[in-house]
């Protein structure tokens, strides 16, 4: 089924943070170097306990359904993934499987059990085969060099510390107010527990850059041109959105250094000539992630990068209806907000305020409050004309299309066009599928506007559609 | 030195028994005014699969306890599911268990859409759960696109979340006056399942064996707490 064709979404995952942070060893491959400390991994109890919770974690993103199922988009990641691993044998307890993940989030994860999943807000904001691989390079080696194993033992240790610390400064109540050995201790145990924290995500840190400088060397031995790792890290840095969960690069080191750092990399490694794909190529296989991440992205309140990413498509298939729907979807629920953000909105106060709105109004009041500015009305009638107008040539590349009729219903009921928006509903209900899970939604809003209903029986003009 | 050593033991001994003794269960809700009113009803509701997540803190740090987590998501669900019956409401999620999705991606695919649509809600929401009197929060018509939004009246979401402290942890938590007990929240939700405009919001906090028990550590105060809400068939009532 076409992933285009149905709203789908992600379900936000909170991820234990010990699956995201990985540590430093080195691969077992000939041809890439090895870390010493990986080369002689043993098993202990902890890692084992480990191993099995991840296990039962990584079944549990397929029950809930959160693996997506398209076999072509499936099928390709782990082509390349296996591609990257070579004839490499995979180490004891190590089974390589690599997946999209339904999670507009912008991030990849390996588990070390050797599950690597790519998140569908990654695979959509990648352009091509080569920046997909540097993705997975980066992954596999958190996976072949045990980091999360090591990483894990290291943060235990570490957490026994900030315990002591922790005690030490409450034993400092117990001496009287003034006293030296009072302040030492309260001033020992705060600064202690704020070293180990430090130490924690600076050691995290230096895993990240190794995972990238054996990433780099794992693409270029396996045909593809490194330069496309700091090319994804540029791409990482797209803000057209603020980052909702503050912090989410904190044991990364800093983007523009590890583009840098990796850039150098590449340039002493050579390699320019070596695959790269096209853009194509890369949503050939991959679309139906992007599709779904779009969707994803306008539940989500991030119009923006749903229409970046619907853009994209476009300009790949500009005759795909679907496609079009897409963009013209993302226009409408876009409302008062511009396409890109201000150059106030990427300084840091004004991503802070961003931040301050999106957790403080309501998608409705938000949008409220831009039409409220002077440029509000203006850009709202532009968005909705966009949208409009790109309803129009989905309808034009496939008359038999529903879809683009539901998005001129919704776009024609909140101008308050009542009969265009009816007329656009049963056109959408006669051409939608017996089993559309749309339908209910559809004729409840033809009920309602139908000359003489009862007020209220939806809520239209509160509901983001 | 003795005697305060051994004082200070059994005071802390002594304290761990009481508090483990005296596990409370707190409870608080928000109303929206057309459900207190009577104006609209909760006698039918669809339930979407549970979300419950366990963490066990110890003295070497947070691990997770996905395998427990699992079972405690389908526990809450039963002690909900028991309490709302027990006031009289039918539910109506036939067709909606994990088993029923992971064999219908289609619908799958709905309810996470729905789920998604909820957590963007709930962010607002949880931060000022009391707007819920103003009528100010909504997941829009689009609860229709659940088949089972048909055939019922509400939709509810559970939520759980829970610390499960090791007994070093606790002990070490009394010492240094941490967090010494622990604590599960459980979190439902009602919303319309025509407008999507979220109805009820009630919210409880219990410190005993919650993840071994969710019957006893919420069932009785989740039924009363239902029954202040307005939960169930209410006869008279203006409609």
């Amino acid at each position: 089924m076409n992933e285009c064709l149905k709203p789908r979404l992600r379900s936000l995952l909170v991820l234990p943070a010990v699956f995201l942070f990985v540590t430093p060893c080195f691969a077992q491959s000939t041809s890439i170097d090895q870390s010493p400390s990986s080369a002689s991994f043993q098993f202990t109890q902890v890692d084992l306990n480990l191993l099995a919770e991840v296990n039962e974690f990584d079944k549990q993103l397929s029950r809930k359904g959160l693996v997506l199922k398209d076999p072509i988009a499936t099928a390709y990641v782990q082509s390349v993934g296996e591609k990257l691993l070579g004839n490499q044998p995979p180490p004891e307890r190590v089974e390589f499987k690599f997946r999209v993940l339904r999670d507009p989030t912008i991030n990849a994860f390996a588990l070390p059990n050797g599950s690597i999943y790519v998140n569908s807000g990654l695979v959509a904001l990648l352009n091509n085969e080569a920046e997909l691989a540097s993705v997975l390079g980066h992954e596999i080696t958190h996976v072949i060099n045990r980091h999360t194993y090591i990483y894990n033992r290291s943060v235990r240790k570490k957490m026994v510390m900030i315990d002591i610390f922790q005690a030490a400064g409450a034993a400092s109540g117990f001496f009287p107010s003034g006293s030296v050995t009072g302040a030492v201790l309260a001033i020992s145990g705060m600064l202690g527990q704020v070293m180990v924290v430090t130490t924690i995500f600076g050691y995290s840190r230096d895993l990240e850059r190794e995972a990238d400088r054996y990433g780099l060397d794992r693409m270029y031995h396996a045909g593809y041109d490194p330069h496309a790792m700091p090319r994804t890290f540029e791409l990482l840095d797209e803000r057209l959105e603020f980052e909702p969960v503050e912090g989410l690069y904190r044991d990364h080191p800093k983007l523009k250094e590890r583009q840098e750092t990796t850039q150098e990399m590449a340039e002493k490694r050579g390699g320019r000539g070596l695959l790269v794909g096209t853009e194509s190529d890369y949503l050939d296989n991959i679309s139906a992630a992007v599709c779904y991440n779009v969707r994803a992205d306008l539940e989500g309140r991030r119009a923006r990068t749903a229409l970046a990413r619907s853009r994209k498509l476009t300009q790949w298939q500009p005759q795909e209806s679907s496609y079009l729907v897409l963009e013209a979807d993302s226009f409408r629920v876009l409302g008062a907000k511009t396409a890109l953000p201000s150059p106030e909105e990427l300084q840091k106060h004004g991503q802070a305020e961003h931040r301050k709105r999106y957790f403080k109004l309501t998608e409705e009041e938000e949008q409220r409050e831009l039409l409220a500015k002077p440029t509000g009305p203006e850009q709202l009638q532009a968005n909705l004309e966009k949208a409009e107008k790109y309803y129009h040539s989905a309808i034009q590349a496939n008359e038999r299309f529903a879809d683009p009729h539901r998005g001129l219903g919704f776009l024609y009921q909140r101008q308050g066009k009542t009969a265009d928006a009816l007329r656009e509903y049963q056109l959408y209900l006669s051409l939608a599928p017996p089993d559309a899970f749309d339908r209910l939604r559809i004729e409840r809003r033809l009920t309602a506007l139908q000359p003489g209903a009862a007020p209220n029986t939806v809520t239209p003009a509160k509901a983001p559609e | 030195m003795n005697f305060f050593r051994r004082t200070f033991l059994a005071v802390l001994l002594v304290s761990l028994d009481v508090g483990t003794a005296l596990a409370v269960t707190a409870s608080k809700s928000y109303t929206n005014p057309k459900l207190s009113s009577g104006q609209t009803s909760v006698t039918r509701v669809c339930m979407t699969p549970p979300e419950a997540q366990l963490d066990k803190v110890g003295m070497k740090g947070v691990e997770g306890m996905s395998k427990e987590s699992e079972i405690w998501s389908a526990q809450l669900q039963a002690v909900v599911e028991t309490e709302l019956k027990d006031l009289g409401v039918a539910i109506t999620s036939t067709g909606m268990s994990n088993s029923d999705l992971e064999s219908n991606d289609d619908l799958r695919q709905a309810m996470l859409q729905i789920q998604e649509k909820y957590k963007s809600v709930a962010t607002q929401m949880e931060r000022k759960a009391k707007d819920i009197k103003k009528s100010r929060y909504t997941l829009g018509d689009e609860v229709a696109l659940l088949p089972c939004s048909a055939d019922s009246d509400s939709l509810a979401f559970v939520e759980g979340e829970g610390r499960v402290l090791t007994g070093g942890k606790k002990a070490f938590g009394m010492l240094i006056g941490g967090e010494s007990s622990s604590r599960g929240t459980l979190r439902i939700t009602f919303v319309d399942a025509k407008s999507g405009d979220v109805l009820a919001y009630a919210l409880f906090l219990n410190n005993g064996k919650f993840e071994d028990d969710p019957q006893s550590a919420y069932g009785k105060k989740l039924g009363k707490e239902l029954k202040k809400i307005g939960i169930g068939p209410h006869e008279g009532k203006k409609k």
